[in-house]
Formats: C-alpha cells, structure tokens, sequence
C-alpha cells in the first residue's frame, strides 16, 4: 500500500520500526503547518525553522512510546506549542522584523500589481497586530484562526483548561479588534 | 434566548458550530443590534485575519531532521562508549583493590590486630574529651 494513504498512526507504527520512508512522509505531511504554528507564535523565522525540526526529532524519538489516544496532530502540535512556550524571547525586534521581511513568504496572489501590494500591506498590519498579543495568546489565536481548531480542541491541543482558553481567546481577539481597527480601511 | 458570546460567535466563524444551532444564533443575530454589532466586528477580525492564510513557504525540513536523527545517534554511541570505558575502570580499580586487600590480608594476620586495636581505640575519642578518650561523667 502507497505510504500516502497510511493514516498518521499508522506512519508513526512503522517509524518505531525504524522505518525512515514513513517518517519522510510524516515530516512532509505536516511540516508546513508546524512550521507556521511556530512561525505565527514567535514571528522569527530562524527560530521558528529550529522548533520545527526539533517537534520532528521528538516525534521520531518518541515513536516507540507513542500511543494514539488522540489525532496525531493534537499531540504534534503540543510538542510545538511547548516548545514555543520555553523559548525564551529573544527581542521584541525579532518580532516586529518578520512584519518587515514579509518577502520570505510567498502569497498565493496573482496578477494585479495593485491587489498584490494591498495583500502585503494588509500582512503587515496583520503582523504588527499580531505582534501586540502576549505568546500564549497568539498560540490560541493560530490554533484557532489558522489550524481550524474549535476552541474546545485548543483546549486539548495546548493541556490548557476550557476556561482559561476561553477567556484567553476572548482578551485577544479583542486587543487584535483594537489594534486593526487603528489601521482604518484595513477593510479591503 | 440570551446574548451569544464571544466564544459562540468565534467557534461560529470557524465552522466550528453545527448547522441547526448557526440557523438558530444567526436569527438572533438579526434580531438583536447589540450581537449583530458585535458578530459585525469579529467577522472583520476573523477577515483581516485572513491576510496570513495565503503564505506559503517552500520549507523543506527533511534533510535536517535527518542530520539531527544521525547526529544524536552517533553522539549517544560515543556516549555510550566513554561510559563504558568509565565503567570499566571502575570495575578493574575495585577489583585491584579488592585483591590487594585480600593478598595483604592473608600476609600479614598481625597488621590485621593492629587495625582491629586502632580501630577500637578511636571508637573511645570524644568530642569536648581532655584526653581524647570518653570519660565517665
Ligand atoms: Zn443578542
């Protein structure tokens, strides 16, 4: 059977067998989205490269121990979010230059000079936005906004209670209102 | 039916409610200015929001988590290696130590006295003793 159609579980049975076709797979499947998750988080780019192939190592090294009482992405994706919670911040700069550097990703626009441009404006502001939320915020606002986690999965994703995700959700779509609504016609 | 909360009306943006109850929540919305304000505003954000969804990175993460696999895998062979030559000296110093012991033991039965006699003399000093000896009180 095409590896592309085992499930993540399965991929992660043949990985504690020391299969490293399957473990190819499993990185490929899910490294863009685990990439983002730390990249959204912390808004280095460096950084967020290094905390993803670390949530890759973890998951190799724990293969063998790995017992799927839950999707596979929830655990990934906490291994991500622990790892972005002890990383100690290195500067609020750091930051603040991924809202300058947005050239390193790519949009999925084409054509229109003009639209381009207001895409990457809107980015920016987006970032600077994004910018002003405290980590375990953002962590809740990605899962969120850009995993399609409902806030009860967030919940499960982060070990969080549903409580504290709630009110940590309601704070920063909040501050993110106020912050976006200072940029004016952001509304393009 | 009370106010929809923040939670309600986000979960609602993220399809994240099922299609009877959104019927139900949008109906209020319509019906009530203060929720239709408020769902007006999160839609905004939740858009706004949106500018992010299109990156997309060419990131390819296969080769250095390869090395990161091969490299932890070498470092813990050679730590494992030094950890057994420690061991081993270990091993052999006690064993040396232990043999010695024995050879200059069975040698020398009148050493072995002697050790016995200091032993038991040093047993005797005191804390706070003039002479070092305990003394009776
Ligand atoms: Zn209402």
């Amino acid at each position: 059977m095409d590896i592309q159609l085992h499930t993540d579980e399965q991929l992660m049975v043949a990985i504690a067998q020391g299969c490293m076709a399957e473990f190819g797979e499993l990185v490929t499947r899910h490294q863009e989205k685990v990439f983002f998750l730390a990249l959204r988080t912390l808004g280095q780019w460096d950084i967020a490269e290094d905390i993803s192939q670390e949530a890759f190592l973890r998951v190799y090294h724990a293969a063998n121990s790995y017992h799927p009482h839950a999707k596979f992405t929830t655990w990934l994706y906490r291994i991500v979010v622990n790892l972005c919670l002890d990383q100690k911040r290195k500067t609020k700069r750091a930051y603040t230059a991924i809202s300058e550097q947005t050239e390193q990703l790519e949009s999925n626009t084409e054509g229109d000079p003009a639209n381009i441009l207001q895409v990457k404006e809107n980015k920016q502001v987006v970032w600077k936005a994004m910018e002003k939320l405290s980590k375990r915020e953002r962590i809740v606002v990605v899962l969120h906004r850009f995993h399609g986690l409902s806030h009860a999965e967030v919940a499960d994703t982060t070990g969080w209670s549903l409580s504290a995700v709630e009110s940590l959700m309601v704070r920063s779509y909040r501050k993110l209102r106020e912050e976006l609504k200072k940029f004016g016609d952001f509304e393009k | 039916m009370e106010h929809l909360s923040d939670i309600k009306m986000l979960d609602m943006l993220g399809g994240h409610i099922e299609a009877n109850e959104r019927e139900r929540y949008l109906s209020h919305i319509e019906n009530c200015a203060d929720c239709r304000k408020h769902w007006h505003d999160l839609r905004q954000v939740w858009g706004v929001l949106g500018a992010l969804e299109n990156d997309i990175c060419s990131i390819d993460l296969i080769p250095a988590v390869t090395t990161g696999i091969n490299h932890r895998r070498s470092n813990f062979f050679l730590y494992a290696r030094k950890l057994s030559k420690i061991a081993a000296s270990i091993l052999l110093a006690a064993f040396i130590g232990y043999g010695a012991g024995r050879i200059s033991m069975s040698k020398s039965p009148e050493k072995l006295s002697l050790v016995v006699a200091e032993t038991s003399y040093l047993v005797c000093l005191a804390p706070g003793s003039s002479t070092g000896l305990a003394e009776s009180e």
